[in-house]
Formats: C-alpha cells, sequence, structure tokens
C-alpha cells in the first residue's frame, strides 16, 4: 500500500499465530495496512476475522503466548526515527513509552480503562505526567482541559469522581479524554459505540470526528458496523478470517466494492432506507475457525463466485487494481487484467 | 377486542417494580419499567417493538408471557378455536396450555440453550413437558422442526458446543416452534449475530411466518432490522409507548421528536449520504426518578412549557398512527434519510 | 469457530471452543469434556491414579497388612522397622530378614534390637498369617506378603509399646480415617444441598436465616468448637456412636462452604436463559431443578467435596490425637498418632511418626485431585 512521507504508521505482513492442542490458529496471517497523517483508516470485520488481534499486536498487549511475525513500522514524530514495534520486547520501556503516549487506544468496555479504586483525575494525571509534563499543576490543567473537550460537565468535579460513579456515556467521552490527554499521534479505536445506544452512539461519533478536526489525531477505528465505517472513515480494510480482503476508500467500498465478501456483506446488512421488503442476500454458512485452513482463498466455502480448481488452489495475494483499491480476489484480478 | 384478525391486545399494561430500601426492605418507590403501553398484533404480522437499552421492551415481551407478573392491565389473546382469553386472568395450570400459543426467541445463543443437554433434549423439550411427544415420535418430531430451520437433523445427537453461534439461534428458534405457537417473541434474537449470519436469521424467521402463519413481536434496538422485518412499529422511551404506527409512516413520517432523533442517529451505509444529525443531548432518563411532564422535553429541542408540566397522551394523530406528543399535529418531522 | 458475539476483544478463539478436531466432540457430554480438560492435568491424573490406590489399599487392607492389628508380639515391643535385605554373601538373593534379639545398654537401661544373623526369613506373597474375614464376610488367612513363619519379626513400619505392627495398624487405621472422611463428606453434602438449595432456590426468609446461620458458625472458632462438642459425647456410647458422632460434629461445622456454593449457583443459574426457556417450555418446578438446576451443579459440588475431605480427615486426626475424637481400640490415623504425644517416645521411636506420612499424602492427594477437578469442572465457560 502507499507508502510515503505522510504514512505514520506501517505494518507489513502481519502474522499473529496460537499454538493450540488442536492445530495452530491463524488469527492474523499475512496484513498489511497504512495509517497516514489525520486519516481515519477504517477496519471492519465479523467475529474472528483478526481485526482486534491486530490493533492489539500494534501496541504489543496479546497473550505473551501469540507468535508474532513481520513488521510494525511507527515513524515517530517525536524522534523522527523509524521504530519497528514488533520487535521490541514486550513489556520494555520503549513499547510502554509509546502506549498511552504516542499511540492511546479506547475500546469497547470502558471500565476495562480505568481501575476501578482511583479517580478519573488521578488516573487521567498519571499518563499525562508519564508522557508530556512533569509539572503536576500543568498535568492537572491538561486533565481538565482534555475532560472540558470531550464534553463533560463540570470537569472539576468529575475529576475527583470514581469511573462508577459516571454513567455510560460519560465513561464513554472520559476513555477517550484520557486517550487523548497525552497527545497521541495515532488513536486506536476499537467498537468504541458497539455497547452504546443510538443516540448515546451519535453524540460519541460526533464527539471523535470534532475531536480529529481539532487534534489532527490520525484513527484507527474497528467496528463491525457499516454505517459507524460509511461515518467514520477515510479509508477502510475489510477483513475476513486473519486476511485483508479489499483495501480502499470509503467511497469506492459503498458505491464500487470489488471483493465478493464486501459485496455480500453490503447486501446482507438490513438498513434504514433499504427497498421495503427486499430480501436479504445473507452468506451462507459460518465463519470457519483459522485452524487447519485448506489453501487459497479464506471465504471460498461461502463464496457464491467461488470456482473450483481456480480459487482453491493457492493462496491469494492481495493486488492492486487502482490506486489506493486493493483486493485479494482471483476473479476479479484476471477481470481487471483481462480489460487492461 | 378489535377485529376477527387481532391476535394479541395488551391493555394500559404496567409493571412497576418495587425499589426497596433498608434493613427493612421497605418499599421506597417504583421503578416503572412498563408505564400504560396498549398494542395489537394481528394473525401472521410483525410488530417491531424498538427502543434503548432501559426502555421496558424486553420487560414488555416478558409481560406478554407472563414470565414475570405484570402489575397492571390486561393481555386479550385470541385461541385457535377463536375464544378470545385474558392472560392475566389464567391460572397457572392453564397458563401452561397458553403458553404453547406464544414462545420466546433469546438474545444470547449461548446462555439460553443448556450447554449439557443434547439437540434432542432442548428442541424436544416443549414436547416432553405439553406430553406432545415421546420416545420415536419425539425423535421424529425433532428432525423435522431442526430441519425446518435449516439444521441438519443428523445432529440430532450433538450438544450446543458443537455450533456456531448462528446455529444455536436456530435451535433456539426449532425449540420455540416446537409446540406450533402464532406468536413468537423474538426479544433481540439477532443483534448478538455477526451481520452475514444475522440475514440468515432474518431471512429464515421471514420464511417461517409465511409457512406457519406466525405473528412476531420483534424487540430490538436496531433500526434497520426492525424496518426491515416490521409491518408495524411501537417506539418505546422511558417505559411508555410513544409512537406506533405502520413501519412506513414511523420512518417517513415520524411524528414524535424521539423517534426523529433515533432515526437520524442512526449511522448511514452511505458515505454520500450527509445529513443534519440531530444529536440528543444527555441521557435516557432514570426510570426510578423521570423528569416531569414529558419524560422526554430535557431533551427535546421542540419542548415548550407544556411538555414540562403535563404528560402527553398516547393519541391517534394521523389515521392509524399514534403518538404521545403535545405537538405531534404541527410539528414537521424528518424521516429517515435515504427515504 | 465464530463467536457469534460480537463484542470480544479476545483472540477470536479460546483454547476450550476449539476441539472440534477431537473424534466425538460433537457428541461429548459434560463428563466427556470435563474428563478431557481433567487429562492435560498431569499432577491432577497422578492423583487421581494415587487415589485409586489409596481406596484400595484401605478397603482391602485386612489383606495387605501382613500381621493382624491387634496382634502382640511379646518379644518385639518397640522393635524398630525391619531391615529387609536383598543381598547376602552370594550377591543378590531374594528378599529376606534375621530375627531380631533383644539387648538392654546395663548403664542406660536402653532396649535395643540387634539382628541374629545365624537364620534368614525369606519374604513370600499370600502367605498364610492370622485368620480374618475379607470384606467382613470372606474367612481366610491369606495376606499378601509376609514370612512363612508369622511368629517371627516382618515389622515393615516397626512396633509399638505393646509389640503391634505399625505397619498394619496404620493400613486398618487408613480405613476408618477415610471411611470417616467419605461419610463426613455425605453428610456435609446433605446438610449442603438442602440448606443451600432452600437459601438459594426460595430466598426470602430463609435465606436470611441461613445467611446469618453461616457467618455464625463461620466466626466461631473451630478447633475449641470441636474441642467442646466433641468433649460433650457420652463417655459411655461405644466406638461406632462416638464415630457418628464425630462424623455429624465435622459435617454441622462443615457444611457451610458447600451451601455457599450451592446457593450462590441457584441464584446464578435461576437467572440464565435456558432455566427461563425451560419454564416457558412448561417444564415443572421439579424438572427445572433436577435436569436443568442440578446437573449444572454437579461439578462444582464435586470439586467443593474433594477439597473439603482433607478438612475433614485433618479434623478426625487432630480431635483424636488431642484424646477428644475415636478412642483405642479403634484404629485411626489420629488415635495411632495419640501414641507419638510423648517427645520422648518420639525420640527413642521415630517410627511412630508413620501416621503422619501417610496423612501428608493423602491429604496432598486430595488437594491435587481438587485443583485438577477445579480446573476442569466448567468446560463451557471460556
Amino acid at each position: 500500500m502507499i507508502s510515503d512521507e505522510q504514512t505514520i504508521l506501517e505494518v507489513k505482513d502481519l502474522k499473529i499465530h496460537f499454538k493450540l492442542h488442536e492445530g495452530l490458529l491463524k488469527a492474523v496471517d499475512g496484513v498489511d495496512l497504512s495509517l497516514r497523517k489525520k486519516e481515519t483508516l477504517g477496519i471492519v470485520g465479523e467475529s474472528g476475522s483478526g481485526k482486534s488481534v491486530t490493533t492489539q499486536s500494534i501496541l504489543r498487549i496479546i497473550p505473551q503466548t501469540a507468535h508474532l511475525e513481520g513488521e510494525i513500522i511507527l515513524r515517530s514524530e517525536e524522534t523522527g526515527k523509524n521504530i519497528n514495534l514488533a520487535t521490541l520486547p514486550m513489556n520494555g520501556k520503549e513499547i510502554r513509552k509509546i502506549r498511552g503516549g504516542e499511540i492511546s487506544m479506547i475500546f469497547q468496555e470502558p471500565m476495562k480503562a480505568f481501575s476501578p479504586v482511583h479517580t478519573i483525575g488521578n488516573q487521567m494525571m498519571e499518563t499525562v505526567l508519564l508522557h508530556r509534563t512533569k509539572d503536576k499543576n500543568e498535568a492537572k490543567e491538561i486533565v481538565l482541559q482534555s475532560l472540558r473537550e470531550v464534553g463533560m460537565s463540570n470537569p472539576e468535579q468529575r475529576f475527583d469522581e470514581y469511573p462508577h460513579q459516571l454513567s455510560g456515556g460519560m465513561r464513554q467521552r472520559a476513555m477517550i479524554a484520557m486517550a487523548l490527554a497525552s497527545n497521541p499521534a495515532i488513536l486506536i479505536a476499537d467498537e468504541p459505540t458497539t455497547a452504546l445506544d443510538v443516540t448515546l452512539q451519535a453524540q460519541v461519533l460526533e464527539l471523535m470526528n470534532n475531536l480529529k478536526e481539532k487534534t489532527g489525531t490520525s484513527i484507527i477505528f474497528i467496528t463491525h458496523d457499516l454505517g459507524v465505517i460509511a461515518e467514520m472513515s477515510d479509508n477502510v480494510a475489510v477483513m475476513y478470517l486473519g486476511q485483508v480482503m479489499e483495501y480502499t476508500d470509503v467511497d469506492t467500498l459503498f458505491h464500487g466494492a470489488k471483493h465478493p465478501y464486501t459485496l455480500a456483506l453490503l447486501k446482507s446488512m438490513p438498513s434504514v432506507g433499504a427497498a421495503e421488503n427486499k430480501r436479504l442476500e445473507a452468506i451462507e454458512g459460518n465463519v470457519p475457525t483459522p485452524i487447519n485452513l485448506p489453501k487459497g482463498c479464506r471465504f471460498f466455502s461461502r463464496c457464491k463466485l467461488a470456482q473450483d480448481g481456480v480459487c482453491n488452489v493457492q493462496d491469494i495475494p492481495l493486488v492492486k487494481i487502482e490506486d489506493g483499491h486493493y483486493v485479494r480476489c482471483v476473479l476479479v484480478d484476471e477481470k481487471n487484467r483481462g480489460g487492461r | 377486542m378489535g377485529t376477527e384478525a387481532t391476535l394479541l391486545e395488551v391493555n394500559a399494561m404496567k409493571k412497576y417494580f418495587p425499589i426497596k430500601k433498608g434493613f427493612l426492605k421497605r418499599t421506597v418507590g417504583y421503578v416503572k419499567a412498563v408505564d400504560d403501553v396498549h398494542l395489537t398484533i394481528n394473525e401472521g404480522e410483525t410488530f417491531g417493538l424498538v427502543g434503548e437499552s432501559g426502555c421496558g421492551k424486553s420487560t414488555l415481551g416478558r409481560c406478554i408471557l407472563r414470565a414475570i407478573e405484570p402489575t397492571e392491565g390486561s393481555i386479550k389473546f385470541r385461541n385457535q378455536k377463536g375464544n378470545v382469553v385474558d392472560i392475566t386472568e389464567l391460572s397457572p395450570k392453564d397458563l401452561r396450555n397458553y403458553r404453547r400459543d406464544m414462545q420466546l426467541i433469546f438474545q444470547d445463543p449461548y446462555s439460553s440453550l443448556n450447554p449439557r443437554m443434547t439437540v434432542l433434549n432442548i428442541i424436544g423439550e416443549p414436547l416432553i413437558c405439553n406430553k406432545i411427544a415421546s420416545g420415536n415420535q419425539l425423535r421424529e418430531r425433532v428432525k423435522s422442526l431442526m430441519e425446518v430451520v435449516g439444521l441438519n437433523s443428523k445432529h440430532l445427537e450433538r450438544y450446543p458446543h458443537a455450533f456456531s453461534g448462528g446455529q444455536r439461534q436456530r435451535i433456539g428458534i426449532a425449540r420455540a416452534l416446537a409446540t406450533n405457537p402464532r406468536l413468537l417473541i423474538c426479544d433481540e434474537s439477532v443483534s448478538a449475530l455477526d451481520v452475514s449470519i444475522q440475514a440468515q436469521i432474518l431471512n429464515l424467521l421471514e420464511d417461517l411466518q409465511e409457512q406457519f402463519n406466525l405473528s412476531y413481536l420483534f424487540i430490538s434496538h436496531d433500526l434497520g432490522v426492525i424496518q426491515h422485518i416490521s409491518d408495524k412499529i411501537g417506539v418505546m422511551y422511558v417505559g411508555k409507548m410513544v409512537e406506533s404506527a405502520a413501519t412506513d409512516d414511523v420512518f417517513k413520517n415520524p411524528k414524535h421528536p424521539y423517534t426523529e432523533s433515533l432515526l437520524s442517529a442512526k449511522p448511514v451505509p452511505d458515505p454520500r449520504v450527509k445529513k443534519e444529525r440531530i444529536v440528543l443531548q444527555g441521557e435516557v432518563a432514570n426510570p426510578a426518578n423521570p423528569p416531569s411532564g414529558c419524560y422526554f422535553h430535557p431533551r427535546c429541542k421542540y419542548a415548550k412549557d407544556i411538555c414540562r408540566k403535563k404528560a402527553p397522551a398516547f393519541e391517534e394523530v394521523a389515521p392509524g398512527h399514534f403518538a404521545a406528543c403535545h405537538f405531534a399535529k404541527d410539528l414537521q418531522l424528518t424521516g429517515a434519510a435515504g427515504q | 469457530m465464530s463467536t457469534g458475539i460480537e463484542t470480544n476483544n479476545q483472540p477470536p478463539v479460546t483454547p476450550k471452543s476449539v476441539k472440534k478436531q477431537k473424534e466425538g466432540y460433537e457428541v461429548a457430554s459434560q463428563w466427556k469434556l470435563t474428563w478431557w480438560n481433567f487429562k492435560k492435568n498431569k499432577m491432577a491424573l497422578v492423583a487421581a491414579v494415587l487415589f485409586i490406590v489409596l481406596i484400595i489399599m484401605a478397603i482391602f487392607c485386612s489383606f495387605w497388612s501382613p500381621h493382624l492389628p491387634n496382634e502382640r508380639f511379646k518379644t518385639y515391643k518397640d522393635a524398630p522397622p525391619a531391615n529387609v535385605h536383598f543381598s547376602d554373601e552370594n550377591g543378590i538373593s531374594r528378599p529376606f530378614v534375621y530375627d531380631l534379639q533383644l539387648k538392654v545398654n546395663k548403664e542406660t537401661f536402653r532396649r535395643t534390637y540387634v539382628e541374629d544373623k545365624s537364620k534368614k526369613y525369606y519374604l513370600h506373597f499370600f502367605v498364610k498369617g492370622g485368620s480374618y474375614k475379607l470384606l467382613g464376610i470372606i474367612p481366610t488367612k491369606t495376606h499378601f506378603i509376609g514370612l512363612e513363619d508369622s511368629t517371627k519379626p516382618f515389622f515393615i513400619m516397626g512396633t509399638d509399646d505393646l509389640g503391634r505392627d505399625l505397619f498394619t495398624r496404620i493400613l486398618y487405621g487408613s480405613r476408618i480415617s477415610l471411611s470417616f472422611a467419605f461419610v463426613g463428606i455425605f453428610f456435609t453434602f446433605i446438610f449442603g444441598i438442602i440448606l443451600g438449595g432452600i437459601s438459594g432456590y426460595f430466598g426470602g426468609v430463609a435465606d436470611t436465616i441461613i445467611q446469618r446461620l453461616i457467618d455464625l458458625l463461620l466466626s466461631l472458632p473451630t478447633i475449641p468448637l470441636w474441642m467442646a462438642l466433641a468433649a460433650a459425647l457420652p463417655s459411655s456410647w461405644s466406638t461406632s456412636q462416638t464415630y457418628f458422632g464425630m462424623v455429624l460434629i465435622l459435617s454441622v461445622i462443615g457444611w457451610t462452604g458447600l451451601a455457599r456454593v450451592v446457593r450462590g449457583q441457584m441464584l446464578a443459574l435461576r437467572e440464565e436463559d435456558f432455566t427461563m426457556a425451560a419454564r416457558l417450555a412448561g417444564a415443572s418446578n421439579s424438572r427445572i431443578i433436577f435436569k436443568h438446576l442440578l446437573p449444572s451443579m454437579t461439578s462444582y459440588m464435586i470439586v467443593n467435596l474433594t477439597i473439603t475431605i482433607p478438612t475433614m480427615i485433618l479434623g478426625e486426626t487432630s480431635l483424636s490425637f488431642l484424646g477428644l475424637g475415636l478412642q483405642a481400640p479403634a484404629i485411626s490415623w489420629g488415635v495411632l498418632l495419640e501414641d507419638a504425644q510423648h517427645l520422648e517416645s518420639i525420640a527413642f521411636h521415630p517410627w511412630l511418626l508413620w501416621p503422619v506420612a501417610f496423612v501428608i499424602v493423602t491429604v496432598l492427594i486430595f488437594n491435587f485431585l481438587g485443583d485438577g477437578l477445579r480446573d476442569a469442572a466448567d468446560p463451557y465457560k471460556s
């Protein structure tokens, strides 16, 4: 994928395998991604697609039993150097400095991000003191400022409250405030609105978009909801069983997607405003376990267009079919070559 | 009860949960989980119930089944012979007979199946308990039910752990169908599933409806799913029904500001649709301590003085279109984007 | 495998849920899954084997032991553990022992035994000895191991001050000590399930009363309470009466743990969707309890009971050791240890401490077994 001076994070041929009794579980198997400055990269996929594991590996917060291969290059703005996060020691000084510093993360469940026994303010102070300033008064100012920015009413009071005293929406805001307090270059958002009701989701999405405008943070946004993808992303990677199936800009995804999986996903979604009483085009079958998968396309078993002897012969590469549009499908690949 | 075609009619349903405090567990107040709700479902029809978490939609579903006892109200149900019975007045024994006609499909395909029982025993449970079938007859009946919901009937002796989420949900549906019910209450039945699996289950539910002339009370927070499957829709907010009408009417021509903001909040899966979003401020009111007047007034941009003082009545504001808003007839509200 | 639920941040698959390739995985019942998980824990597996050995040892104790428990060898009082020889002047030989001769030191009056090397007594399997009834029914004289001449000294773990074979007595003691634990567990089980079940299923006032009772019992210091209760047992009671009296005392105090497990499980399972589904399917209360709730709890109950067994064994041992529990002529590990109360006797006859080794090994077996069971007990949690 495009890699220029604007790129701040590049993932190359990332593989994350788990050794289980039953065989090798290939949770992530050869993923390439790149993130540019001020870009929001959406990663969409069903459960088991490896979208969460991919992003967790960037911060190296995957289980120690996992076998990790490939490169995760961070172009550090602070030092101007390239750091390969994949080779840093798991709990070493370097990666801890990056976690919550240059890259921070927000989760689906805000209670996971906070310790229940410390106040919101103290937890945020800790992050700020670690990554931004050594001066306590300045740190408190930064914390209050970021609480204000995420729209928390009465930040001085919230500062001294414990996570459980906040309502669901407020907790989500507090988590975003904490993630942004260290002024990160990259924000990873792992299904941050999945547990929220639509009206709260709308609030949080609006907030994230506003903050992005203001701070210029790059965002990796993981979700299973194509509606949220449409609203938040500039570019989108569609993942299935540990591989990127299609990568393109958001407009092309919804109006010119090429991969059969992407197309099927779009059609299987009941959406507000869709033509009425039209039968959904469901994808047949179930998502297989990524253990001992047969050769060839991961989507072979469920794909309507699959051709025996074509799709299941060898592993399919991710091919560029246009600038900024990559597809992992033999059929699409052939069609395009023929057309040229 | 309305017409011949009416299967279920819920009137003035209330469910208040007492709030108990202190050592003596004295009741200090009530959570009005369901507060004066009316709804009717016709035979072969799908009624979609939509609202945010805590709005009482699941409680309402369970009250209709009398899985929890409603505080007040009547549930009139037309049985196969055409007689109308008030379910709230049934003795436990009669209730058991009526439950054959009404079944629940759960949200979580994991906790709703006993992991220690085989598929045969899970799907067969209603048949065994109601003494409908046993032995070989039971096996045959369960096999045919499995085929109806798209499962391989050879997998009769398997345990739930051998099935994926979508397949488990099919098992749950087969169990619900075992007694030939006429009304299925689907409580967020597709919310825990992946998009591609969700579509399979929605299609299955639609096929079954056609095949067996089923009626659904479909409870969901997902407007896309609700619009897709429902004929009629009810929108709930803090225990009250705020709007109810045919699906198209609600989506194209909402009459309640809350419905409008719900429709506007739902992200549209098309980046070319740029809409002016109404982002509701604040959070859903606490049903233990609701605001005065209209419960929605603190978040409503159209709120006037009367909204703070007087609770609006749930009235017919257009033919077949009910809403609980003082200004339902006056406001020009925006429907769903892309309509 | 898709977990179906979109809400997981963990790797998509948990090890426990992907045994797909395994033969018969789809139709494996709860117990099979538990066994598969249990097998992975090698320590627990070893403990399980030892557990079976222990049970066989206790049941057929009369057969394994070379002598009878109350047989007194007047010439061999306080004899040390036998020195079994595996080689003689001609090299390796079949195992044999020498006769023992008592020597009294003229100055210190200490009695010691020296081997009389004039004659070798070879060990034999299935020798004839004192007559007993196997399992209390079949009269026989055959012992698993011993000397042809059963009057000669073959004391694997020495003898006590009355000249009784300690090894034999320990084996007989294991029967009482272990059966004590199992009978105790049986009563604990009954108290725990009934009281915990009432507490959890019906709730309300009954729950409050039972919970306060548990709090009260747990706040009492155990040993003084045991002692007080044991002291209250009439001294005129026969051995078996005392036995059951003590079992009841230990169970009355020990049921609290199980009751809490049962109550907690009841409360949790009552709220499970599948319980609601059964109710909607028209299942009666008893069907829900016996088909859904109890089978879901059994594994937890077994684990809890396994972990409680050591408490029972230690309780019996401590009480008997203090002279408050079983009394001679009953033989239990605790009773045997009563002999080892005096510093002097331990100093001169350290083999009297052998029962301690048995207690320790037994308790460890149950603890490892319990650990393994606990990890394997619920194959459905991820």
